[in-house]
């Protein structure tokens, strides 16, 4: 009886510490809900992942220039972005493993945008796109490849390693979504109206060295690998921003791997006359990322692209998507035309 | 009254793993360095000693010391190079003869770079861009590093690099070393 009463003992202080750990780590992880909102984009996706003809992958210029809203009210295509803030290559490898799990699209998109970064920016944006992340082998994967040299992986596995001196720092934020969550994305397109024209641009600099990295390149291949497994067709694009420069040598490449593995390469940055952008009105931030006037001539002309040469089907006389995104189109144009 | 203490020991532990100091990189939420401060260094910059430094408008300009805008002539351009996300920007200042990039690093901008933009602007030792590589090792010496077609000459925590297209001096930079 008293080794049943020890037992029980230990067992209940056992779970109040697990209870206790788990209230803490939630508790000092960023909710995301209202500031740096980019957080919670990957986890927005779970509550709504199926049925989608095209995946976006990549970085901040898929999720500011794309909006897969647009994409099914003009050509009836269905599509999520999955991009987050600074989103490296080996960190999109694992995303589009994790999205390939929940459904399997015609087409993914991947924005070669991260080609050029072959080393982590900031510690901070891994945060942003793992922290809200299911647990899963894609999560401890992109947890190992993008760990620099501070960090542990146990800091994953317990927030509270990582946020504990939030404790003193925490807002009203933390306690309102303590055990709910907020979303702000479309699909996962960031809609952001504000205007900031582009001034003088900085000089375009020659590099020493235009040559992507090997990982980079490893990367590349395996998400082509990937997707040519699960019978998904890769789709390379570079959104059309203006800075920091996508030089011609980047693009060569490019085209040059897209030829190599029968793949479309559409360079979006020599065609910004054809889609209509004027970055005195399109461009939120300069010219780096487009605002919701830019997305929307983006996303019009990319999805004709990808219903005349990818086949991707109008799903507008499907009454249960049609429903659907009745719905969606309602909040986006509520949000749309309401104020910035 | 042994279950009272189990439970104080479990808030207990869970309070330490909550209050330890470890060395864990700073909340996203802080101010964070902006992008051009790869070291992720949150010190605040001293100026550099013994380096290398460019006079511009009779102000001695030195890559890691503080900026100050108002010592030059007005800029004519400013870009502002914001993070994705993340706090943090850099400010890119267009002049006649250069650019100059600082960022801020909590208690000021600091200057990262200054890119010669005006090939008839020199170095301070007397480098012009379209120079060829006799003339920069009779100015700079042959201690240097070499990157792909970038030559790399340090001193103290700044580096003069130099771009050079068939043995043609094309771009001309400093830089504080991170």
């Amino acid at each position: 009886m008293k080794k049943i009463k020890t037992f029980l003992s230990v067992l209940a202080v056992l779970l109040v510490f697990v209870l206790l750990l788990s209230f803490f780590n939630r508790l000092l992880t960023p909710k995301y809900a209202t500031e740096l909102v980019e957080g919670s984009m990957i986890a927005q996706y779970y509550g709504e992942a199926g049925n989608h003809d095209v995946i976006f992958i990549g970085d901040c210029e898929v999720y500011s220039n794309f909006s897969p809203m647009e994409m099914y009210r003009q050509q009836g295509i269905t599509a999520y972005v999955r991009g987050t803030s600074q989103q490296l290559i080996w960190q999109s490898y694992y995303v589009l493993k994790e999205t390939l799990k929940y459904e399997t699209p015609k087409v993914v998109v991947f924005n070669v945008n991260s080609m050029r970064y072959d080393e982590p920016v900031k510690e901070e944006f891994h945060r942003l796109t793992i922290d809200k992340m299911k647990w899963s082998a894609e999560k401890v994967g992109i947890i190992n490849a993008s760990m620099t040299e501070e960090e542990t992986f146990l800091s994953y596995v317990l927030p509270i390693l990582r946020y504990h001196s939030r404790l003193t720092e925490l807002t009203s934020e933390d306690w309102e979504y303590l055990f709910k969550d907020k979303y702000s994305t479309y699909n996962g397109y960031l809609m952001k109206k504000e205007v900031l024209p582009v001034g003088k641009l900085p000089v375009k600099r020659p590099l020493a060295d235009y040559q992507f990295s090997d990982i980079c390149y490893d990367y590349l291949e395996k998400m082509a690998q990937l997707c040519a497994e699960n019978g998904v067709e890769l789709v390379l694009v570079k959104a059309p921003s203006l800075y920091p420069y996508w030089y011609d040598e980047y693009s060569a490449q490019i085209e040059d791997f897209a030829q190599a593995h029968q793949l479309r390469y559409y360079d979006l940055t020599q065609q910004i006359d054809t889609i209509g952008l004027d970055f005195s009105q399109d461009t939120y931030d300069a010219g780096l990322h487009l605002n919701l006037s830019g997305a929307t001539k983006l996303s019009g002309y990319f999805a004709e692209l990808l219903a005349e040469n990818h086949d991707i089907p109008d799903r507008r006389q499907d009454a249960a998507i049609a429903a659907e995104y009745e719905e969606k189109l309602r909040l986006y144009d509520e949000a749309a035309n309401g104020g910035t | 009254m042994k279950k009272l203490i189990a439970l104080l020991l479990a808030v207990l532990m869970v309070a330490a793993l909550a209050a330890c100091d470890t060395q864990q990189p700073a909340d996203p939420k802080d101010t964070t360095p902006p992008a051009t401060n790869p070291s992720g260094n949150t010190e605040p910059s001293k100026p550099a000693e013994e380096g290398f430094s460019f006079i511009y408008e009779g102000v001695e300009l030195i890559p890691g010391a503080p900026f100050d805008p108002s010592a030059l002539p007005e800029a004519d351009s400013i870009f502002t190079v914001p993070s994705c996300a993340i706090e943090g920007t850099d400010n890119v200042y267009s002049y006649p003869a250069l650019e100059l990039t600082a960022y801020n690093d909590g208690s000021g901008e600091v200057i990262y770079s200054i890119y010669l933009t005006d090939a008839d602007t020199s170095t301070t030792e007397g480098l012009y861009v379209g120079d060829d590589l006799a003339r920069v090792t009779e100015l700079y010496g042959t201690t240097y590093t070499e990157n792909g077609t970038e030559l790399t000459f340090t001193k103290g925590s700044t580096c003069l690099c130099l771009i050079l297209n068939d043995g043609t001096v094309i771009s001309i930079e400093y830089r504080m070393v991170v």
